[in-house]
């Protein structure tokens, strides 16, 4: 948690107050960056880019409406969303895998999942997939609230969300029967 | 959300917030770049604002200019006036003799409170006074400068003058002058001859105790234009202010559009890609036309198609491995076997096989001055520059791959740039038809690098080239 005084600061513009939001908000930003952004340069830009508009619009934070995290979140996943937009286009045009890949996981149960067996296939997940899996899984966006950030049918982040998820099943698990859950 | 989803959830907002910082982003390496970041968007706003308060202020300007253009309108409308322009161009040159014959001196009072004036004018001789009570004619009379008049007497004419003057002044004050409202004109009957001729003496030839404030004369128009008639005149005087500045003229206009642009971030993209012709069509309004010069606002719509022909194109695309077999150990004696994993940095092989069809489709903003020089009665040469705030920049794809299956792609994923500014140039040759004009463009219109926008995607360069047409209303 941000302390009050922090925020305070910063919203006086003051410099030290700046630093110290910095140095305690940045590794949950460049977290949340992460999971978009998987070039070191951009996540950089990115960040750079997300903090630049907390502090420049950190007074309408407005407290009663949410913790001051999924305030800065928010604004993070905002920013790399509109990296993505500008940086892979044709990410969406390239044909998708049809599921020929190895299996990357060693898991045979999602309950033993780990995070670092996640992060090994999310990372070779098709972009326009993964991005939508993150959206909805682990930052919680509604499909309504995906369409409007991505610019898509509520439809179309249903089915990209299910594919990916086949996805992520047919390489994360390495049991026929968990393979098989994803497909249902 | 199922039970895996918030599996996953769970371990990545349960982790989240441990997560250390790389190195290269702490603080000391990232402030300098934030506040840069911060400080930009302002830069752009400026420049942004600058344009359109640079449009506006045209805008302001010729609005001013024709509410200016309107006041004076209406007043020139005013039958029988002139110009003062051009009575200054038209001095009339008058002998002794025919002063002398001729010399009515009509002495105007002002009704005005405060502008109570004497003023003199030189009429027609008595004769044609009388005349002139026969036959009523109307003649409208014009102001004009006395200082435009110039009547030219020798120094020793005077005193035939002053005479005249005093005889005139009794016998006809009383009834020549017709007093209205707040102004004072001649009553029209006891001027109107066929050489009726209203002049001003020069200050010179009246004596120094009626030399009273800036001599006013009014002067039949027919006097200044002897040629013409009074709707004649009226007629050129519009004519000639038409030239001067016009106002306010609307049209709609086409034409053949070729676009090019780049992809900055993807030769290969650009070698393979070509743009197909388009079209583009537009509103303008000519808000001030000087002379020959036209200032015009006016919004237009283009639309071009962008080609990436992928036909078995191959290239090398970078790619990472991690946990490669690198290396297996193998102990013969016990039968164990080790493995040797790394991350490591591999190329492979891409080959693409399809084709993607981009509809770009763009609005602008537009202000151009253009010069019009007339080759003929109907062919005119059209050269001008202008600038342009192009928005909602759009494009839709559609990929067809070797086996004609489709995709279509989001349009918000555009690869051109939503917003810019552009400037533009070149020139038309203009036939008119009636209304219409068939034009033949070499029109160039090129985006600045500036924009609201951080990122470099494409910026088209649009060239009107090829054939055009218009309507102007």
């Amino acid at each position: 948690m941000v302390k009050k005084q922090i925020i305070s600061l910063c919203q006086s513009e003051k410099q030290e107050g700046q630093r110290q939001l910095y140095q305690a908000c940045a590794p949950y930003v460049y977290a949340t960056i992460k999971q978009y952004v998987r070039e070191t340069e951009d996540i950089k830009d990115t960040m750079q880019e997300a903090f630049a508009n907390v502090f420049k619009n950190i007074k309408s934070y407005d407290e009663s409406k949410g913790t001051f995290n999924s305030w800065i979140r928010k604004i993070a996943v905002n920013q790399a969303l509109m990296l993505i937009r500008k940086k892979k286009q044709f990410s969406h045009l390239v044909p998708l895998d049809d599921f020929k890949g190895e299996v990357i996981g060693t898991v045979d149960n999602y309950e033993k999942l780990s995070r670092e067996d996640v992060d090994k296939v999310l990372a070779k997940v098709p972009e326009g997939y993964r991005i939508v899996f993150t959206l909805f899984v682990i930052d919680g966006y509604s499909h309504k609230e995906i369409s409007k950030l991505l610019d898509i049918k509520i439809e179309t982040s249903r089915s990209q969300l299910a594919r990916a998820k086949k996805w992520i099943y047919l390489h994360l698990f390495n049991n026929e029967k968990s393979k098989a859950y994803g497909l249902f | 959300m199922d039970s895996f989803d918030k599996k996953i959830s769970d371990l990545y907002n349960a982790e989240q917030s441990s997560n250390d910082l790389p190195e290269g982003f702490g603080w000391d390496d990232m402030n300098e770049g934030i506040y840069k970041k911060m400080e930009e968007p302002k830069r752009k706003k400026k420049f942004f604002w600058m344009w359109f308060s640079f449009a506006g202020s045209l805008l302001l300007l010729t609005t001013l200019l024709f509410f200016f253009n309107f006041e004076t309108k209406n007043i020139t409308s005013t039958p029988s006036n002139i110009e003062d322009s051009k009575a200054e161009k038209t001095p009339i040159h008058l002998d002794k003799t025919t002063i002398e014959n001729s010399l009515e001196i009509t002495k105007t009072i002002s009704e005005t409170p405060t502008k109570t004036k004497e003023r003199y004018t030189i009429s027609t001789n008595q004769n044609s006074h009388k005349t002139s009570k026969e036959n009523i004619k109307k003649t409208k009379l014009a102001k004009v400068p006395a200082s435009s008049i110039q009547v030219k007497i020798p120094e020793s004419s005077t005193e035939p003058i002053k005479e005249n003057q005093q005889l005139i002044k009794e016998q006809t004050v009383q009834e020549s002058i017709i007093s209205t409202n707040k102004t004072t004109v001649l009553k029209e009957s006891l001027v109107a001859t066929k050489r009726l001729a209203f002049i001003s003496i020069q200050k010179d030839l009246i004596p120094m105790e009626r030399r009273l404030g800036p001599p006013i004369v009014l002067v039949p128009s027919h006097v200044i234009s002897p040629n013409k008639t009074n709707k004649e005149d009226e007629k050129l005087e519009s004519k000639n202010k038409k030239k001067l500045i016009g106002l306010s003229s609307l049209q709609l206009y086409g034409g053949t559009l070729l676009t090019s642009g780049k992809y900055s971030q993807n030769p290969l993209r650009n070698k393979h890609s070509r743009w197909l012709p388009g079209y583009y069509a537009g509103i303008e309004l000519t808000v001030l036309n000087v002379k020959k010069w036209n200032i015009n606002f006016g919004y237009e719509h283009k639309f071009a198609v962008q080609l990436f022909d992928f036909q078995n194109i191959t290239d090398i695309i970078e790619t990472v491995v991690e946990d490669a077999l690198v290396g297996i150990s193998t102990n013969s004696i016990n039968g164990s076997q080790s493995e040797n994993r790394e991350t490591i940095s591999t190329q492979a092989n891409r080959t693409r096989n399809y084709v993607n069809y981009n509809t770009f489709r763009a609005h602008a903003f537009r202000m151009t001055i253009v010069r019009t020089f007339n080759l003929s009665k109907n062919l005119s040469f059209n050269p001008g520059i202008g600038s342009s705030y192009n928005f909602l920049n759009k494009a839709n794809g559609r990929t067809v791959d070797s086996d004609k299956n489709t995709l279509n792609y989001n349009p918000s994923n555009s690869i051109y740039r939503k917003n810019n500014f552009g400037i533009e140039g070149g020139f038309s040759l203009s036939y008119q038809i009636g209304k219409f004009s068939l034009n033949g463009n070499v029109w160039m219109e090129k985006s600045l690098n500036y924009s609201l926008e951080s990122v470099g995607e494409i910026r088209p360069v649009f060239y009107k080239m090829g054939l055009g047409v218009g309507r102007r209303f």
